[in-house]
């Protein structure tokens, strides 16, 4: 189901799978949710940072200053 | 997923100059990255406070390894790569968990349906699928949860969160579908609620 979500299944395969889906409640139930699923955690927003871009910039060249292989 | 602003371009040329030593173009570099760094950081299953640390790491690993870094592949990816092994380090140093260190939630997911009735509507919803994901993720073994997350969170391609991953696709694949799998009966009430919304 992965695969065909993917795109990632041949023709055969694909047409198999959604013929058998159209039968299936329960196997369409499965791929509906896991579609569903799909869709949600692309467009979940990035966890907050803690801190900016700019704040982690500052503290990683600081630590490039202090570290003895600089 | 938090695209960098800076073309491929402009990155290339700041790529170029901070592996001449020029600190000014590697802190645009991390001024870009950081926040898809420390997102996939957390996403992994990072604290806050351990993926700030972390993050800072990353960084400090991509400057000594930038003579390395091959330009066939995307600056984001080669990060990414680093952010995994660093996040991997990280979390097995941590003690494994006891009993008192166990969330104190009853089970938030299977709470889940009183909560999403309380709240009024979309943004509630999201906020409530943020906390539910970060909960199911935890429950996925480290390989599977790795799969979703370079997949399915921060859209990678299979090709290249095989690569971070240090996998053949075929195996990559088979653990994204069995994390999908997972995370499918772990979120279904909240699925079956929203579709019911």
């Amino acid at each position: 189901m992965s695969a065909y979500l993917d795109s990632d299944l041949r023709t055969q395969a694909r047409a198999r799978l959604e013929h058998h889906a159209a039968e299936c409640p329960e196997c369409r139930s499965v791929l509906d949710d896991l579609r569903h699923m799909l869709a949600l955690l692309r467009s979940a927003p990035l966890p907050a940072p803690v801190a900016d871009g700019p704040a982690i910039a500052t503290a990683v060249l600081r630590r490039l200053h202090e570290s003895a292989d600089y | 997923m938090n695209q960098p602003t800076t073309d491929p371009g402009q990155e290339r040329a700041l790529i170029a100059r901070a592996r001449a030593g020029d600190e000014s173009a590697f802190a645009q570099l991390v001024t870009e990255h950081s926040a898809r760094v420390f997102g996939a950081l957390r996403r992994f299953g990072l604290n806050p406070q351990e993926a700030d640390e972390v993050a800072q790491e990353v960084f400090l690993r991509a400057w000594r390894g930038l003579a390395r870094f091959e330009e066939r592949s995307q600056f984001s990816t080669w990060l990414y790569r680093i952010a995994f092994n660093e996040a991997q380090r990280r979390l097995a140093r941590r003690p494994p968990p006891t009993e008192s260190s166990q969330p104190d939630d009853e089970d938030a997911i299977a709470a889940l349906p009183a909560a999403i009735g309380t709240g009024p509507q979309a943004r509630i919803l999201d906020r409530e699928f943020e906390q539910m994901l970060e909960r199911a993720l935890a429950e996925l073994p480290a390989d599977l949860r790795a799969a979703v997350v370079l997949r399915d969170l921060e859209g990678l391609s299979t090709e290249e969160a095989a690569a971070v991953a240090g996998v053949r696709q075929a195996a990559f694949k088979s653990r994204l579908h069995r994390g999908r799998m997972q995370l499918r009966s772990l979120l279904e009430p909240y699925l079956r609620l929203e579709q019911a919304h």
